[in-house]
């Protein structure tokens, strides 16, 4: 591979830092300016990275920085910073940077009047600054370090309303979370074991003639520890209390982004660790396969059991995320892309819709779905933004859910594994039937009873609006023009053809 | 090389200084106590000064040696110091500045100022003479120092609860001492001196059956100052000493001086391959992975601030004799580096639990509600240094920490791994919680934390600084490593240097 040495990335992952250095004196004299900070900070971050883009789709990586913690004599263990950005990394960060920017956006209103301010944006800030370590690590030490930061700083934005709701969620998050931590830990260091380093970017560094036991047991660990972040089933416990406790903004980073990075850290274990070849040799692909199968039925049909859009939602997100790690496990090409641009769709229509549940919120209406009857003739604009979110979330061409859901059902068939297409299909149909009945509430139920208590009816100010809106239009706008260099499809073809080794 | 000149001088020299420190503040112990205090601090800087003219020989590798006399034959009073006892010498020196420090502000009221000095001194110079120790007697003359210059420590506040705890501590420490004794003459009379050398002085021919004895005895003897399992009583009880002992006991004193004991019979008695001949080392890591495990356990059960602090301390210690045991090499730095790390985490919670009484009188861990913002400062300094034991990336911890499940994982010990990982889960589940009520919870009083002079503040943040440089700045790292490496380079290929 193509390397190219150049310091941006270093310049990259400190910039949201650069906020901290603001925040103390603005949140004295009014909380909306340091919002604007931020939110300035992201789209600096978003502008940043993509003129990396052409690098990384010409196949290049990029490398910033690499310090070693220990003098590199007898005992090498390990403990180098490195930062270095293939095409996945730059894609991951992307589109983090992005989902950041919305919620920044949303939060000049959203939290104008918040308690501790101040602690609020020095971790939104730092939080992204972690998620960039984490899409630029160059070996898993890096990323292990970014992972664990990224986990302690979630606790405070999970617990920023301090409300006893809030607190009990936030600490089911941390116990959750530092439990897959300490599996991940765990995983790194069977790689240290079975491989004898910690790189990244190398496609498979664990050596061939490892038994198919011994790869067994790394990928189970690496499922358990990172599937807390991704929540997969058995360990998804935290994600449907943490969603509607914290708020709106965090939500939509919590759902877009880091549960994203669970699985970002579990395809780089599959990809770049372990490594495709390994990884057929030894049929480890149903591992993750099954798992991801049996989360996306039953999480769909959770979601549809709640009447909290929230929670709803944060079911929702559960299953959305299995079908990426579905994606990256079937292993056939088409599966794989499937589940990249999937990444970065779940990641915006997500974000959106935790966007517009907080906007409702926000303006008086009830969190429950049972009391959003007539919603849609008080708030439009919101409500519309919604709507085209929710239809992208099921699956309705021509919006971006169709496209990766294809990818993943042809993908599927590839390799001839029908029972996953029958499910995914399945899973179509329950997103369907928990997603619709709110868009039918809001626009086509009288508002009988007037439960919908929206005291000011248009309550929609620009800085609520407008990230609704972006958001909404990317994601008709990624499924229309799917193929334009810079949209996800892009970003997977390379990625797939880095990873299979084609 | 074992270099001339001036320098080997400088060994007995700083035990020296110390104890003439204790007896000028003894005979002027009518004078007021501002006077106590510069000559208390001033010796501590002047003992530091001479341990600091020593590094750049330590960083060459070099030793210094110093025989003082002979007193049986071929058993002296003799003075030597490599990597190993350097960095005990270093860390003891340089915290004894800071609890110096700390005391003359925390101890301002006290009844009997001039005792405290006495016997913080006394305590001084024998740790360093443990540390400077060229043989097994020299080390066992200073250990018994320290055990009774201790005791006067526990039970400063003489109430009937000090007086217990301090006779717990007396029986546990001459029991072990006793113990310690019995080991000493054995050893003689297997090798017919009680000289450190590196690879063990222990001969392969004895009988198996004695050796496995002796090792006992010299667990017995070393395990009770380090607070290895089934001897660890005395040190949650011994929590009622005035909080700057309490540091000084955990961080430095006499904690890690057991836990050097027990490097230096491990590496320059038996030697590490003896070990694993006599199938000792597995019993070893099995007694250590219970400690660390046990004493975690013990700490989330605790109400009290201080004596949560000292099971976590029981446990953190046990990772070092963890590290060094398993003779790989990025354990045994793991286990020097958390000798270091430890110490300066450690004595930072004191400092901050000490500050968090003084400001506001809180000592129980249900009351500490509220304190973030009350004493944002001291809370801070407490956060990193809880963070740091924890292991949590960016700090100290983190770095000792890493190394020790890297070495287990060169071992191929996958339960020793799953110890470490558990035991630091066990961390977080007694750290975090006081993190959370301090900063999420509201205060049960309306009361506002006092304002603090800066002599206690400045130990509190100074080492808490130093847990994050530690951790995250790569030359303030450097030190520590290249004398681990050293360490490590010499135990594992007996380069004597």
């Amino acid at each position: 591979m193509q390397t190219e040495y150049s310091p941006i990335l270093i310049f990259i992952f400190l910039l949201p830092f650069l906020g901290l250095a603001f925040y103390p004196v603005l949140v004295k004299r009014s909380i909306i300016w340091a919002a604007y900070v931020s939110a300035f900070i992201c789209a600096l971050c978003f502008l940043m990275i993509t003129p990396l883009i052409p690098q990384v789709l010409r196949g290049k990586l990029i490398v910033s920085s690499t310090i070693y913690f220990s003098p590199q004599n007898t005992f090498n263990p390990q403990m180098v910073f490195s930062l270095r950005a293939d095409a996945f990394g730059v894609y991951f960060a992307w589109v983090s940077a992005l989902v950041w920017l919305l919620a920044a956006v949303f939060s000049c209103e959203y939290l104008k009047q918040t308690a501790h301010p101040l602690r609020y944006f020095c971790l939104f800030s730092a939080c992204l600054s972690f998620v960039f370590g984490i899409a630029f690590a160059g070996n898993l030490f890096t990323l292990f370090i970014f992972y664990e930061l990224l986990t302690i700083s979630g606790y405070p934005l999970i617990a920023h309303e301090e409300t006893s709701q809030a607190k009990a969620a936030a600490k089911k998050y941390i116990i959750y979370s530092l439990l897959g931590d300490a599996l991940v830990l765990f995983t790194v260091l069977l790689v240290y074991y079975m491989a004898g380093n910690l790189e990244l970017h190398r496609r498979g560094t664990i050596p061939a003639q490892t038994g198919v036991e011994s790869l067994r047991l790394l990928l189970v660990c690496g499922l358990l520890g990172f599937g807390v972040k991704s929540a997969i089933m058995p360990l998804h416990g935290w994600i449907y209390e943490a969603h509607p406790a914290a708020p709106a903004p965090a939500s939509a980073v919590l759902s877009g982004v880091f549960v994203n990075v669970g699985a970002y850290g579990l395809i780089r274990l599959i990809y770049d660790v372990i490594g495709f070849r390994l990884m057929r040799q030894g049929a480890l692909g149903m591992i993750v396969v099954f798992p991801a199968l049996v989360t996306i039925l039953l999480t769909s049909i959770q979601a549809y059991n709640q009447d909290n859009l929230k929670r709803r939602l944060a079911y929702s997100t559960s299953a959305q995320i299995s079908y990426i790690l579905l994606g990256a496990a079937l292993l056939s090409p088409n599966s794989l892309q499937g589940g990249i641009i999937h990444m970065a769709y779940h990641a915006i229509m997500k974000a959106t819709l935790f966007l517009c549940a907080g906007a409702i919120v926000k303006a008086g209406g009830s969190e429950d779905v049972s009391r959003m009857n007539g919603l849609g003739a008080k708030m439009p604009l919101i409500m519309i933004a919604f709507s085209i979110a929710g239809l992208s979330l099921v699956g309705i061409p021509p919006t971006t859910g169709f496209i990766s859901k294809w990818m993943l059902a042809t993908g599927a068939l590839e390799v001839s594994d029908t029972g996953s297409v029958v499910i995914l299909l399945l899973g179509s149909l329950l997103s369907a039937l928990y997603i619709l009945p709110v868009i039918y509430a809001a626009f086509l139920k009288k508002d009988t009873d007037q439960t919908a208590d929206i005291s000011e009816t248009n309550y929609q100010p620009a800085a609520l609006t407008v990230p609704l809106i972006i958001g909404a239009a990317l994601s008709v706008l990624m499924g229309i023009f799917v193929n334009l260099p810079g949209f996800p499809f892009s970003f997977a073809r390379v990625i797939s053809a880095s990873f299979l080794g084609r | 090389m074992v270099c001339g000149g001036v320098f080997p001088l400088i060994l007995p020299l700083t035990v020296l200084v110390s104890y003439l420190t204790a007896f000028l503040i003894w005979i002027l112990r009518d004078k007021p106590a501002q006077i106590h205090n510069r000559a208390a601090v001033g010796s501590a800087l002047i003992n530091l000064a001479l341990v600091l003219c020593l590094l750049p020989g330590i960083w060459r590798e070099a030793a210094f040696s110093c025989n003082l006399f002979t007193f049986i034959p071929s058993v002296d009073i003799a003075f030597r110091v490599d990597g190993l006892g350097y960095l005990f010498a270093l860390i003891a020196s340089f915290y004894w500045l800071l609890t110096a420090i700390y005391s003359v502000e925390y101890m301002r009221n006290d009844k009997f100022p001039a005792r405290y000095w006495f016997f913080l001194f006394l305590c001084m110079g024998s740790v360093l003479g443990i540390a400077f120790a060229a043989n097994l007697f020299t080390l066992f003359l200073f250990y018994e120092i320290l055990t009774i210059c201790t005791y006067p420590l526990i039970v400063h506040a003489q109430t009937p609860q000090a007086i217990k705890a301090g006779r717990k501590y007396l029986v546990y420490s001459m029991a072990g001492g006793t113990a310690l004794m019995l080991s000493l003459v054995i050893t003689y009379l297997l090798c017919g001196h009680l000289d450190f050398r590196p690879g063990g002085i222990l001969p392969d021919s004895a009988s198996y059956s004695i050796l496995r004895l002796l090792f006992i005895t010299f667990m017995v003897g070393f395990g009770v100052k380090s607070v290895i399992f089934p001897l660890h009583g005395w040190l949650p009880d011994a929590m009622i000493a005035p909080t700057p002992v309490s540091a000084i006991l955990h961080a430095v004193a006499v904690v890690k001086a057991g836990v050097y004991g027990i490097l230096r019979i491990v590496i320059d008695i038996f030697g590490l391959q003896l070990l694993q001949k006599l199938h000792l080392n597995e019993w070893l890591l099995a007694l250590a992975g219970i400690t660390i495990i046990g004493g975690s356990l013990m700490a989330l059960r605790q109400t009290n601030l201080k004596k949560m602090l000292a099971y976590s301390t029981i446990s953190q210690l046990s990772y070092i004799i963890l590290g060094v045991v398993m003779a790989t090499p990025s354990g045994i730095i793991g286990g020097i580096l958390q000798m270091l790390y430890q110490s300066v985490m450690k004595i930072s919670l004191f400092f901050c639990a000490g500050a968090i009484y003084r400001q506001t009188g809180v000592s129980e861990i249900a009351d500490m509600g509220g304190l973030g913002e009350k004493i944002p400062l001291t809370m801070f300094a407490f956060s990193i240094a809880a963070l740091g034991t924890i292991g949590f990336p960016g700090t100290a911890g983190f770095i000792s920490k890493w190394y020790l499940a890297m070495g287990a994982m060169e071992a191929g010990r996958f339960f020793m791994v799953g110890v470490i990982i558990s035991g630091t889960l066990l961390n977080a589940g007694y750290y975090l919680p006081l993190l959370y009520k301090a900063f999420f919870q509201e205060s049960l009083t309306r009361q506002k934390g006092q304002a603090l002079s800066l002599l206690m503040t400045g130990p509190c943040l100074l080492t808490a600084g130093l847990v994050l440089a530690l951790g995250l700045c790569l030359w303030v790292h450097k030190l520590p490593l290249h004398l681990a490496q050293n360490i490590a380079e010499g135990v594992l290929y007996f380069k004597c240097p």
